[in-house]
């Protein structure tokens, strides 16, 4: 079953946030032909993801399932990014240069990526029981 | 002759760290068999029964027990605290009990067979 942790719950939160205003100074960059705007925007969320995941992480229970964990993050992560990027195109909130191909794009390339972390999880947790490595059990 | 006694307490410090490793999942199990204890409890109890050959730090303990609960070969009711907040009482599952038991059988059991007992108590030969 697909369990969200106290962190997970919070990094979810701030990640809709952070998506949100990433969208919204994309769109305003590449409208405008920004080409500063639109790199110091997406190092600043780039940046920002890795802090807020690296800390939250960092202080997950990773007693149980930790095989899966990293997994978790990265799923939640492609399902706000891609929720919100379709629903703004959809609402119209987008730059006219941004296509629908793109977001499709995008969501095709991530999803083979984000298929075989999952399969790389699959074969890790063969030497796991409940998601905690074999040798780390009774250490 | 000094360094003779140097270099055998290093080899047998070495191989005792590496011994000691895998033991504190014995001991914690083994104090949790007698009854349930609450985590400063079990560190008296490895400690002293060990002769504090095994000591631990609450944390590690904390950890580990937390690892265990998950594992359903731990579980713990919640009691009074002395003056503090509430503390847990930790106690093996009927899971725990039997890994315990299984445990024991398989490889502490075999050291009570006579022969092999004599042999660990005796002193030995140098046969060299």
């Amino acid at each position: 079953m697909f369990k969200l942790s106290r962190n997970l719950k919070i990094f979810s939160v701030l990640f809709i946030l952070y998506t949100i205003g990433f969208r919204y100074f994309l769109s305003l960059s590449i409208t405008n032909h920004n080409h500063v705007m639109l790199w110091a925007t997406a190092i600043i969320y780039g940046v920002t993801i890795f802090i807020t995941a690296f800390v939250l992480g960092k202080s997950e229970d990773i007693n149980i399932g930790v095989i899966y964990l990293g997994f978790k993050y990265h799923l939640m992560t492609y399902v706000i990014f891609n929720v919100i990027a379709l629903l703004l195109h959809s609402l119209g909130f987008v730059s006219q240069y941004e296509d629908f191909s793109h977001f499709l794009l995008l969501l095709v390339a991530w999803g083979i990526g984000l298929l075989i972390h999952f399969l790389f999880s699959q074969l890790s947790s063969k030497n796991a029981i409940k998601g905690v490595p074999k040798e780390d059990i009774f250490e | 002759m000094k360094n003779n006694e140097t270099y055998k307490q290093q080899l047998l410090k070495s191989w005792e760290d590496t011994y000691k490793k895998g033991q504190l999942t014995f001991w914690l199990f083994l104090s949790l068999k007698e009854n349930p204890k609450y985590v400063n409890e079990i560190k008296d109890f490895i400690e002293t029964k060990s002769n504090n050959t095994i000591t631990c730090e609450g944390q590690s303990l904390y950890r580990t027990l937390r690892k265990y609960h998950d594992l359903e070969m731990v579980d713990f009711n919640t009691g009074k605290g002395n003056k503090g907040p509430e503390r847990k009482y930790y106690y093996l599952t009927t899971l725990g009990h039997d890994i315990l038991n299984e445990f024991i059988e398989r490889n502490i059991k075999l050291f009570f067979n006579e022969n092999l007992t004599d042999l660990i108590l005796s002193k030995g030969d140098n046969n060299v």
